[in-house]
């Protein structure tokens, strides 16, 4: 029970954190946008804090809700800390980490070899849509690596 | 690996969730354990053996290696 009060606890840390951080950058990038008329890339940032304050309220729920339910708490905390599926993430991660590297250098190569004329310069379009495919294609290889070893291993 | 954890699991009357909740991992690893799809860390493989009250030797079966004398 010691051990899940500190689990718990760590929960509520990172949670608080969280809205800290998020807080700062929210109030920051108003501060700086009712004084100054530049605001530089203020929507990207503030949609950082929010979204980071966003998390920080997830995480305060979840703890009001293990403090609520400790039956409950303890079942999230063995699935958090169950050895297989830490296992299962670990490897799903590495795969997600090679495959955004190989995409990451392919574009990388590809933009090197465009400007010596030696490839198609990328278009704006399919320079946005690469990126989007070097950030969604990892996200998706973790995603079904995880799926298909809790399936069938 | 294969092991005797159903047999001894269902020898004294425990779900395989009830398993799972006394050694501090979730259902789908016991099935995992079970079906021999999954081998358990060092630890987790003396706890299951003292929940059952006995040796890991007798709980988990490591193969014979073919070929090279014991």
């Amino acid at each position: 029970m010691r051990d899940q009060a500190s689990w718990a606890m760590s929960i509520l840390g990172r949670g608080l954190v969280a809205m800290a951080a998020g807080l700062v950058v929210v109030v920051a990038v108003v501060a700086l946008g009712l004084l100054s008329r530049h605001t530089g890339p203020g929507r990207l940032a503030l949609s950082v804090g929010m979204l980071q304050l966003g998390l920080g309220i997830v995480r305060l729920l979840q703890y009001a809700y293990i403090r609520r339910h400790p039956w409950a708490g303890w079942r999230m905390m063995m699935w958090e800390r169950d050895e297989r599926l830490q296992l299962i993430r670990a490897r799903a991660g590495q795969r997600a980490f090679v495959t955004s590297s190989a995409l990451a250098i392919t574009l990388l190569l590809w933009a090197s070899l465009a400007s010596d004329f030696r490839l198609p310069a990328l278009s704006s379009d399919a320079l946005w849509f690469s990126l989007v495919v070097v950030v969604v294609v990892p996200f998706l290889v973790y995603i079904g690596s995880v799926t298909y070893e809790q399936t069938f291993k | 690996m294969e092991n005797r954890l159903e047999a001894l699991r269902v020898q004294l009357g425990w779900t395989q969730q009830e398993l799972a909740e006394r050694v501090g991992v979730s259902r789908q690893t016991i099935i995992s354990l079970e079906r021999g799809r999954y081998d358990p860390s060092i630890r987790l493989a003396f706890k299951l053996a003292r929940q059952f009250g006995a040796k890991i030797e007798d709980v988990f079966i490591y193969p014979q290696e073919g070929g090279r004398d014991a």
